[in-house]
């Protein structure tokens, strides 16, 4: 056998290690206890409900620094409300508590389960087992983008989150995973249904259990069983009033439209003080006009985030 | 299907095969593949079974406020059409049997 010199090789394993080393630590919110995992460079899963042929060996998706962060950055975005930490610092998993995480492991494929974009166990977020949920890039055709809006849809599952799903007037489901449909009035679509060609967020509706059963994503999310609540902010949680939020000020309004006046462009979702969605959409730089419906002699919460920060504040009515 | 709370503990306790009395004509048997616990609050058990075709029964045991356990888990063979979940309702357990598609979701 050949024998290289003792430089080359010790180049060559630390190239190799530095394939490992390219994930960067990212963190959307360290302070919160309660921990989602991004896997990107591969995992060996057992002892899981998904190992009934055995061993899973994921392998790693090899994308730049770059596309983690981008793919981070998005996923981050939709539990910006959260008291809850996105992270791709295995260390930051390992100290979270064991009945408040869980990892997605973002991997090319999953031939083991089959023909999918992702898969997860719903609740699994406080089993307190460690198991994994799953995106598969492949199918997705390795879109970051696409790949974050999956992320999202099964961290969603894992907090216990079922589909959003869409019924006719008489309660038969048209689609369980709703979001795919033509609508001429809305751009959007829910996490839980259809997320990849719309903008995707949070929302209230009809979940794939029954056309009764309206589920309230961001409720869930933050309560029973997982316990993550809302975010706070300075030790104040955000739905205090603090008019020294920068950005957007909200003028008095006893009844009809939220008149405010914002020194930016910001996406907004406003609340009741269950943590129930009302409506959410964007607030140009300007005077905007957010109607609230019926509630009125009501406590809402409006919430807003952009580039240039993000704050919020009660509104009494 | 109800199930004792004693049977439950009891899988805690097992160190490989363990068995779980479903209905008296039904006896579930499997080998211990993972237990986990951060702390004596929560522990959770992962059953692989013999007889349901290697299906995986997942249990928790969590403390609540009042000292009580509490147990939660499922049954499962991935790309079945049902799932069995644990469910307690007036301090007894019973296994329903739910859609798998609410267990497990794309």
């Amino acid at each position: 056998m050949k024998k290289h010199p003792f430089h080359i090789v010790f180049f060559l394993l630390l190239t190799a290690g530095s394939t490992v080393a390219q994930v960067p630590a990212l963190n959307s919110y360290a302070p919160a206890p309660a921990t989602v995992y991004l896997v990107f460079d591969g995992a060996t899963v057992e002892g899981t409900l998904w190992n009934e042929k055995g061993k899973i060996v994921a392998e790693p998706t090899g994308f730049s620094p770059a596309t983690i962060t981008y793919i981070h950055k998005k996923i981050a975005e939709h539990f910006i409300l959260f008291n809850l930490n996105i992270t791709t610092d295995p260390a930051v998993y390992e100290h979270a508590p064991i009945h408040q995480r869980t990892r997605i492991i973002i991997t090319p494929n999953g031939n083991w389960y089959g023909p999918a974009p992702g898969v997860s166990a719903v609740g699994s977020f406080v089993w307190g087992d460690d198991t994994p949920a799953w995106v598969f890039t492949d199918p997705l055709s390795n879109n970051p983008l696409f790949i974050a809006a999956a992320a999202t849809h099964e961290i969603g599952h894992t907090l216990g989150l079922q589909h959003q799903s869409l019924y006719d007037p008489y309660g038969i489901m048209i689609s369980e995973l709703s979001g795919g449909e033509n609508n001429i009035f809305t751009n959007e679509a829910p996490l839980m249904g259809i997320p990849f060609y719309k903008q995707a967020n949070w929302t209230n509706g009809t979940s794939s259990t029954g056309p009764r059963n309206i589920q309230s994503d961001t409720a869930l999310i933050a309560g029973e069983p997982n316990e993550i609540g809302y975010r706070k902010k300075s030790g104040r949680v955000e739905t205090e009033i603090n008019l020294s939020d920068p950005g957007v000020k909200i003028e008095t309004q006893p009844s009809g439209p939220i008149e405010l006046n914002s020194t930016g462009d910001y996406t907004y979702r406003l609340f009741d003080i269950s943590g129930r969605l009302l409506t959410q959409g964007n607030i140009k730089k300007g005077w905007n006009q957010i109607q609230a419906g019926s509630a009125a002699n009501a406590v809402l919460v409006l919430q807003w985030y952009g580039e240039t920060g993000s704050g919020s504040q009660k509104i009494l009515r | 299907m109800e199930i004792s709370s004693a049977s439950l503990e009891k899988l805690f306790h097992a160190t490989s095969t363990c068995t779980l009395q479903l209905t008296p004509a039904l006896t579930l048997t499997g080998t211990v593949q993972n237990r986990t616990g951060q702390s004596h609050s929560v522990i959770s058990l992962l059953i692989k079974t013999e007889n349901m075709q290697g299906a995986m029964l997942s249990l928790s045991r969590s403390l609540r406020s009042d000292g009580s356990w509490l147990y939660t888990g499922h049954l499962l063979k991935l790309h079945e059409p049902d799932g069995m979940l644990l469910v307690e309702k007036d301090g007894q357990y019973y296994f329903i049997r739910t859609e798998q598609k609410f267990l497990v979701a794309e």
